[in-house]
């Protein structure tokens, strides 16, 4: 922080007051479980959004397939054990179909992207504050630059896993051994996750930029850029949440990989895990976005006390603006 | 000049075993007619990437017949620019190209020499007997001129029947960049490593008459020699090699056979090897191996890795003593004292020679993922066919790897259960089905296993022959032969053929024997010919009267290829039936009359026919299976979840 005045983050100056006011790991974990506690909602909300892409995408090709293997007698037999042979059979008999169904089924991906977000705007905006905010406004209001703030973000990742493959591929050129291969192999997937896991949580800050602090998209990604290096221990909180969510992933995986099931029954109590287990992972993506919301506000807040005006008279002023909106809506 | 075969005896087997420190066979005799003796002096230019060399070697002439003729494989010259393989292969062999630096074999004399010469080389012998000049090259594959990989020399004086010759051969061994599990490379860090195979003038096979597919009246035998081909390159006759290897101090040695002495001297180490009823000689040295001992049983097993693979030793042996339990088991005992496992690099792994294999992995290879296995188990298997069974890959390549592929695939899938090759959650993958994938969804209808390497119209058309659907054909006659019968069959095979040169018709002959079974109708179709089996259930109608249920099942033979069928139908009261069908006629038509519809019907219900090429249409059943819609739908949905979360991350 330059001592001889105020720093500049997105065109908002921020004071030194907001850096050494920011809350601590446990406030910021507080704060998600609270949001969680207080709207559960929120999270069958993200848990029902996912199941049902899932199900647009499952059911069609389940179908397709199932016409296929239906009256072959070889359903039960496929559903106890993996038979190399006769899945070869069925996805060799159901080319044709299963192409024009994925060809049919594209129009997911740009509806994903949509709804990746409105939900991270709509989870944002009703997490906020103390009052209750609609999750479906904020999804509405802020759905537009949401978009266009994940769609930039896109382009960044993939500059910058580009940059990675050519530092890689650099080093590889440079250091030719088979040991070398594996370690190159390990550290390119490494940098990558690294790579996705911080521009994701750029992204988060600038969706809160966005929806809590009403910046205009610039100024949004501009303090998303620059929050992770100016608030480490947010970094602590996103990869806490994190790591809950690669526990509640790997869950699924590991029942897949440990239950054989044959029956009606244990395919269903199988099913029923898993989704328990996905059910959590929405609720880890709803606490994160509780965790963020509250360390913006109480940084936003904490940074409005000092002389420096800017980010916090901004938001004041939008969440007045906001409340007598509210207000009209209501009556 | 021809030599008492007595004395020839003494020289070139019994004195050299006298001093053995371990025998290289576990019995006392020989187990082979043992017409060839070889006895190598050999020494590595490491700078040069050549080996220097002078070759004593004794022929006996089996025939009944002078033979005044001899013929000679100089394969390392397979890597000269212009050599049959290059054309063949386009200077590229299962993925590793040619380096640029080419090799080749460059005969500096070639005498006939008496027993009493002493030393090798060391008193030269009259000018009359020097045959360097009357060398010819030959091309008995194709109208290569510039193939050199056969050469002939047309002798002075014939050899009698029965009697031996000796010769002495002058070589320099010219190793090319490593290509075709041959030659030499440089790990980043500048060590080298050396693959010596093929590198020294060999005798081709004579052969007599009645011996393969020469016929019994013939008046004289003769030289079958093929030229170095891009997928095939073994066949000699057996015999004794006794080899002396001269390497730079620090070098570590693998090679064929049993090492009998070791010295060091003047930053040199010289090493000699002797092998016993064996047909090749190969070696491998380099400063960086890492070398590990174990033992099974009678036979020593010794394990040279590369440093960077060495936390994988254990599982190299691991593999190699399943496959030796198991090859025993199945066929009859390893009869050599001593295996060497090699860890390659580049083009040299994945390669089978008497008592040395080549095997291969790569740094952090997964437990889960069982390459090393499949390969170590493979090249294994090669010491029955190929090392005992030592068919003519060029003629007959599918009774060369094509059995040894069953054979692995047997061992893989009872060796490692499901997933024998890929184990992970949702995806299992076992060696005998992708391979009988790997056949299926390869023009199945195109290329015979009875083909001769070279001359497959459509060039991968090897691979598919020779390996996978040579492993299909073989379970599928496992199948129809029954477990019992095919043990029998294969035990039978080995005991009777090993340390000779069976061909087709031989193995065909066994299993017929042991069968009972004229098998004809098998092999014409599936090993001389290239017919394709498949079988459908084609409709199951059901009618009912007053006198009770009838079903109407009819099947339908789809391709060309005729195999007996049985069908099996399953009522909706839980009983089942099982029918006969000869397969011949296009169409058939089965009527059941039940208390109750056929549910289901089945042809091939236990699986055994694995060269039908559409197992889905086998099988017919009048109701769908709810568990299978349900598992699938949830287990699609629960896994596309799990992706749109991973994919969140990116939006």
């Amino acid at each position: 922080m330059d001592a001889a005045g105020p720093t500049r983050v997105g065109g908002v100056p921020v004071s030194a007051a907001e850096t050494s006011a920011a809350p601590t790991i446990q406030e910021g974990m507080i704060a998600g479980l609270a949001g969680l506690r207080s709207r559960p909602e929120l999270a069958a909300v993200v848990y029902a959004g996912n199941l049902l892409f899932a199900l647009a995408v499952s059911v069609p090709l389940v179908r397709t397939v199932g016409d296929i293997v239906d009256h072959s007698g070889f359903g039960d037999d496929l559903a106890a054990r993996f038979d190399l042979v006769v899945w070869a059979d069925i996805l060799s008999a159901a080319r044709e179909p299963l192409v024009a169904l994925a060809s049919h089924l594209l129009w997911i991906l740009p509806l994903y992207v949509v709804w990746k977000a409105a939900l991270s705007a709509g989870l944002l905006h009703a997490l906020q504050g103390t009052r209750t905010r609609p999750f479906l406004q904020g999804a509405g209001r802020f759905l537009l630059w949401s978009i266009v703030l994940g769609l930039v973000y896109l382009v960044l990742l993939c500059l910058g896993i580009l940059a990675v493959l050519m530092l890689t591929g650099l080093i590889g050129a440079a250091w030719r051994s088979p040991v070398a291969i594996l370690w190159i192999g390990i550290a390119t997937l490494v940098l990558s996750g690294l790579l996705v896991a911080t521009l994701g949580l750029m992204r988060g800050v600038s969706r809160a930029a966005l929806v809590i602090g009403r910046h205009n998209v610039l100024s949004a990604l501009s303090i998303g850029l620059v929050w992770p290096f100016r608030h480490g221990l947010i970094v602590l909180v996103y990869a806490a949440w994190a790591a809950g969510a690669c526990l509640a992933i790997l869950l699924p995986l590991m029942l897949e990989g440990t239950v054989t099931a044959a029956t009606t029954t244990s395919v269903v109590v199988l099913f029923a895990a898993q989704q328990v287990s996905l059910l959590s992972r929405a609720a880890v993506a709803t606490g994160w976005y509780g965790s963020l919301a509250g360390w913006f506000e109480t940084v936003s807040s904490r940074a409005a006390v000092t002389p420096t005006g800017g980010e916090g008279s901004a938001m004041d002023a939008a969440l007045e603006t906001e409340a007598s909106d509210e207000a009209r809506q209501g009556s | 000049m021809q030599l008492n075969p007595a004395i020839l005896l003494l020289l070139t087997v019994v004195l050299p075993g006298v001093a053995l420190a371990q025998q290289a066979t576990i019995v006392d005799a020989p187990q082979s007619d043992r017409r060839v003796a070889y006895t190598i002096d050999a020494s590595l230019n490491v700078d040069a990437r050549t080996v220097r060399g002078t070759e004593r070697i004794v022929w006996r002439n089996p025939d009944a017949v002078d033979v005044d003729t001899l013929q000679f494989h100089l394969y390392l010259n397979a890597f000269r620019d212009g050599s049959t393989f290059m054309r063949e292969s386009g200077g590229a062999h299962r993925g590793f190209e040619a380096t640029g630096d080419t090799g080749g074999v460059i005969i500096e004399h070639i005498r006939i020499v008496s027993p009493d010469a002493g030393q090798l080389s060391s008193q030269a012998p009259a000018s009359d007997l020097d045959l360097t000049d009357l060398l010819t090259f030959i091309q008995p594959d194709d109208d290569n001129v510039d193939d050199r990989t056969v050469a002939m020399v047309v002798l002075p004086e014939p050899v009698p029947p029965g009697e031996a010759i000796m010769l002495e051969v002058g070589f320099e061994a010219v190793l090319p960049g490593i290509i075709a599990r041959t030659g030499w490379i440089e790990k980043p860090d500048g060590s080298p490593f050396f693959m010596v195979a093929q590198w020294f003038p060999k005798l081709g096979v004579y052969e007599t008459p009645g011996q393969r597919y020469v016929p019994q009246d013939a008046v004289r035998g003769q030289w079958n020699t093929h030229q170095f081909h891009a997928n095939s390159e073994f066949y000699a006759d057996f015999g004794t090699y006794d080899v002396t290897l001269d390497v730079p101090e620090d070098f570590v040695i693998g090679a064929t056979g049993v090492r009998t002495d070791a010295r060091v001297a003047d930053g040199r180490k010289v090493v000699t090897y002797r092998a016993e009823d064996v047909h090749d000689f190969a070696w491998t040295a380099s400063p960086v191996f890492m070398e590990f001992k174990d033992s099974w049983r009678h036979v020593s097993l010794r394990l040279l890795i590369q440093p960077e693979h060495k936390a994988q030793a254990q599982r190299h042996f691991d593999a190699v003593k399943i496959a030796l339990e198991q090859t025993d088991d199945l066929l009859g005992v390893y009869p050599y004292t001593t295996l060497t496992l090699v860890d390659g690099l580049g083009g040299a792994n994945g390669m089978e020679y008497p008592t040395l294999i080549t095997c291969g992995t790569v740094v952090g290879l997964p437990s889960w993922l069982r390459m090393l296995e499949l390969v170590t188990v493979h090249e294994f298997v090669h010491q029955y066919f190929y090392g005992m069974l030592a068919s003519n890959e060029f003629e007959e390549a599918w009774l060369d790897e094509g059995m040894t592929s069953y054979v692995e695939t047997r061992i893989m899938d009872e060796a490692f259960g499901p997933g024998s090759v890929l184990g992970i959650p949702g995806l299992r993958i076992d060696d005998g089905p992708s391979q009988r994938l790997a056949y299926v969804r390869s023009s199945p209808g195109r290329g015979a296993l009875f083909t001769r390497s070279w001359e497959y119209e459509v060039a991968s058309d090897y691979g598919k022959a020779s390996y996978w659907k040579s492993s299909t054909v073989m379970h599928t006659l496992d199948g129809y032969l029954g477990e019992a019968t095919m043990r029998e069959f294969l035990r039978t095979y080995y005991h009777r053929w090993r340390f000779r040169h069976p061909t087709t018709r031989d193995l065909q002959q066994v299993a017929e024997e042991v069968s009972g079974e004229d098998l004809d109708w098998f092999f014409e179709q599936y090993v001389y010919g290239t017919a394709v089996v498949d079988y459908a259930v084609d409709t199951v109608e059901v009618t009912r009267d007053s006198t009770g249920v009838t079903s109407l099942v009819r099947v339908r033979r789809l391709r060309d290829g005729v195999f007996p069928q049985t069908l099996e139908v399953r009522f909706e009261d839980g009983a089942s039936e099982r029918v006969a069908w000869d397969g011949e006629a296009a169409s058939k038509a089965f009527m059941f009359e039940h208390g109750t519809p056929v549910g289901e019907a089945f042809l091939d219900p236990e699986n055994a026919i694995w060269l039908d090429i559409n197992r889905l249409n086998n099988r017919q059943s009048l109701a769908p299976s709810t568990v299978f819609q349900l598992k699938y739908l949830f287990k699609t949905s629960t896994w596309m979840q799990l992706v749109l979360h991973v994919l969140g991350a990116f939006l």
